[in-house]
């Protein structure tokens, strides 16, 4: 492992961090906020300079890598950051079917509630963490600012995104024999999506699950 | 130049500038020298696709909030729009969802060629490359466009060519299940109908993310 690798990452600086990405903040805001962290930044160059994204040239500020990942990979990796930070002793295969389960809640979000994709994700995300360290999560979220919307979705499964989070809990045990192409019996909760919906959700949770994993 | 319609030479100047991999101020400059492809970026950024909760209105944050390889797409759906002037959006929209088809099956059929981006390049050229030829090849090569691609417009026997052809081919079942005809049968192909099926829903979804700005 490298020296960058090993660095310790500010929790609370890559929930505030999140939260700005989804409030869509200026561009000069979520620079300063990366910066507060000087180990999240050499990640994340660190991270656009790797051969994953295969530039011409070295990117040396966090402006410039901002602009060329965009908001919205810059928040997946983030993420992933986070659940790794939580999760340390996982195994990768561990923190890859966490990632694919938030990918299967932004997948089935973008068809059943399109407007609150990323938040699904979050929900995904921080699930996980939410088994591991139990209620504590609740602290460590509203001190990050984290919506209450997305705190109720980890906490209640009877809230909007809690009752998404069970659907996806079924979809993702379903996953491997649907993309196979295999007989299921569909649960009664996905009922109302097509199949074709139900087989491209888990394509494309497994597909981002392993490439944003391929970059750690 | 019509009323809306957007500088063909802009936009070149724009792909040659993020195929460089130029600096975000350089590639805002370029952009801020059309009104139109400015309100195009700006109007893309502010959809409903995107649901933000505050709206953009500058050019920076809105290239930040998309990241090069999504206005790198954006760059050359514009290029086509501007090139085939007369023809009708639907047919446009028929290119577009080709170049992701293209791409689509390049990411999830063959990950370990790390081809998607080209090939959404070829799969989007292919329809100005068969008006224009070698005028476009000319083109393309003075803003720094891969060879690869370039073989793949040219040559179907090529990598990315031979995906062009695949996505041809795969194109009219895609049709078929969008429209949800359960009867369809795909043809013999070594992908599995699963990808075929994901990769056509992908498609549809990204084309319809760019339709209002076309």
């Amino acid at each position: 492992m490298s020296e960058i690798e090993r660095l310790e990452l500010k929790r609370e600086v890559m929930l505030k961090l999140i939260n700005a990405l989804l409030e869509g903040e200026e561009l000069n805001r979520i620079a300063q906020i990366v910066s507060m962290d000087p180990n999240l930044s050499a990640k994340l160059l660190k991270f656009i300079n790797s051969p994953y994204f295969g530039l011409r040239k070295e990117i040396k500020s966090i402006v410039q890598a901002i602009a060329y990942l965009g908001y919205r990979n810059l928040k997946d990796y983030v993420f992933v950051l986070l659940t790794s930070s939580f999760l340390k002793n996982a195994s990768r295969e561990e923190i890859k079917q966490v990632l694919k389960f938030a990918y299967l809640m932004r997948e089935l979000a973008k068809k059943i509630m399109p407007e609150h994709d990323d938040e699904a994700f979050m929900v995904g995300i921080l699930d996980s963490v939410h088994r591991e360290v139990g209620e504590e999560i609740k602290e460590i979220l509203e001190k990050a600012g984290v919506s209450e919307y997305v705190i109720n979705g980890i906490l209640n499964d009877s809230s909007k995104l809690g009752k998404l989070k069970v659907m996806a809990r079924e979809l993702l045990n379903l996953c491997d024999k649907i993309t196979a192409g295999e007989p299921v019996e569909i649960p009664e909760l996905l009922k109302n999506l097509p199949k074709e919906d139900l087989v491209e959700s888990c394509l494309m949770a497994e597909d981002n699950a392993e490439s944003i994993l391929a970059t750690l | 130049m019509e009323k809306g319609e957007i500088s063909r030479t802009v936009l070149l100047k724009l792909i040659e500038a993020i195929l460089k991999e130029e600096e975000l101020e350089t590639i805002s400059r370029i952009i801020s020298t059309d009104p139109n492809l400015t309100a195009k970026i700006l109007t893309f950024v502010n959809s409903a696709y995107h649901s933000l909760r505050r709206e953009i209105h500058s050019i920076e944050d809105a290239i930040a909030y998309i990241g090069y390889r999504k206005l790198k797409e954006i760059a050359f759906a514009l290029l086509v729009s501007a090139t085939l002037k007369n023809v009708d959006k639907e047919e446009l929209l028929k290119s577009v969802q080709l170049a992701y088809l293209t791409k689509a099956i390049a990411k999830r059929a063959f990950p370990k060629l790390n081809l998607e981006e080209e090939a959404f390049l070829v799969g989007i050229l292919n329809h100005v490359y068969q008006k224009e030829g070698e005028k476009l090849i000319k083109e393309l090569e003075k803003v720094y466009i891969s060879k690869a691609v370039i073989e793949g417009l040219r040559n179907d026997s090529s990598p990315l060519g031979k995906l062009k052809i695949l996505a041809k081919k795969l194109f009219p079942w895609c049709e078929k299940i969008l429209k949800g005809d359960k009867n369809f049968k795909l043809p013999k192909s070594d992908i599995k109908r699963e990808i075929i099926i994901g990769s056509c829903l992908e498609a549809q979804e990204e084309t319809e993310k760019l339709a209002e700005i076309l």
